[in-house]
């Protein structure tokens, strides 16, 4: 058999395989993605993802790229420590839940700007951290949480919880599973990501 | 504008019957037979979610659906990765504590499908990481997304698809002997 007709062949299994679509549709898809009700399997994949992104965008944070302005307060190395603050606080969530015990602080998000007090706060604490250390506190949190995951029960991983996040005047706490938790979390890490990746890409000048 | 908790614009609608083959092609070759309508699921469901956070969407940039298809790929592999993690600490439960498997009918109603002789022959005699770097190629993944997701280079995707498809005919080869 001659290359070409391997690969001939090869293609045509390719499209056989990729032939007819699944009888679940685009809809039902849909109906599935709430966070509320994503897999333990969906969660462990997107916070895997993260961990790829955070690698890439390690490789395009030089010592020069740290010190850009990349928000009104912070630089692209805030930015980080900022992302690595709230990988730690989701892991620390997930533990806590995992071990069923209650949280005895809370963090609270103003209706703009979200908890802009706390998140100051950390960030000033990783003030003298180097940009390869906070990568390494996130994607050490990450992989931890990651483990939690893995460990949590099946009732633990879907059950309703309660958060030290809150909201609201009164403050409310916030309620949903740990998965969803997670994604959220996932969800905030991305939103920044997106915003370093193109400004890191931008040219310098 | 899309709705933000049910239902799927249009676009996704195209994009799901455009790509879904190819998702669910990916799992037929690697993934366990009766686990790979679940995982179909899960990687919809992640693009779904993901779609609806993407403004601009990637392809409407890239001027073609490429970034999606990329997206797919990788999230089609972190989705595997991380079913293999819940299936070996599962293993190691002891069994009053193994959950029983999901199984929700849905999944159920979806075909199995044949692979055919040369994906069949790869399966048999390729590593996961060869099928990956095969799978992605025959559906038109470009090698630079493909060794983004892997965490290898470019030319060692290259290297691994020709070593890939040598393996391929060693083994047909023998098997027409």
């Amino acid at each position: 058999m001659t290359p070409e007709d391997l690969h001939d062949r090869l293609i045509a299994d390719w499209r056989q395989a990729a032939g007819p679509m699944p009888r679940v549709t685009a809809t039902e898809i849909a109906e599935r993605a709430a966070p509320e009700q994503a897999s333990r399997v969906a969660v462990l994949a997107e916070l895997e993802d993260l961990r790829l992104s955070f690698t890439e965008l390690h490789g395009l944070l030089d010592d020069q790229a740290a010190d850009v302005r990349a928000t009104s307060r912070w630089t692209a190395r805030d930015v980080v420590a900022h992302l690595a603050s709230w990988a730690m606080e989701t892991r620390r969530e997930a533990e806590t839940l995992l071990a069923g015990g209650a949280f005895d602080y809370s963090i609270h998000f103003e209706r703009e700007g979200g908890p802009r007090a706390w998140n100051q706060q950390e960030v000033d604490a990783r003030a003298r951290r180097t940009p390869a250390e906070l990568f390494d506190e996130l994607d050490r949190e990450t992989i931890r949480t990651m483990d939690l995951m893995l460990e949590a029960s099946e009732e633990v991983f879907g059950a309703v919880a309660t958060l030290p996040r809150t909201s609201g005047d009164p403050a409310e706490p916030w309620r949903m599973p740990l998965g969803a938790m997670v994604l959220m979390s996932c969800w905030h890490a991305r939103l920044h990501l997106r915003a370093l990746e193109e400004l890191l890409r931008k040219p310098r000048v | 504008m899309r709705d933000a908790r049910g239902a799927p614009d249009r676009e996704f609608e195209r994009l799901f019957a455009e790509y879904g083959p190819s998702v669910r092609a990916w799992l037929a070759v690697r993934a366990p037979a009766g686990d790979a309508d679940d995982l179909f699921q899960d990687v919809w469901t992640i693009f779904c979610r993901r779609w609806r956070e993407w403004t601009p969407h990637p392809q409407a940039e890239a001027g073609d659906d490429r970034p999606v298809l990329s997206f797919l790929y990788r999230t089609c592999h972190l989705v595997l990765l991380a079913h293999r993690r819940v299936r070996s600490r599962r293993a190691m439960l002891p069994l009053e504590e193994s959950p029983e498997p999901a199984s929700d009918g849905l999944a159920e109603r979806t075909r199995q499908i044949q692979i055919g002789e040369c994906l069949s022959a790869a399966r048999a005699c390729c590593s996961d990481e060869d099928l990956a770097v095969l799978t992605a190629k025959l559906s038109g993944v470009p090698a630079r997304d493909i060794a983004r997701t892997l965490r290898i280079t470019e030319s060692a995707v290259d290297h691994r698809y020709r070593a890939t498809v040598g393996r391929i005919r060693d083994r047909l080869s023998g098997a027409s002997a």
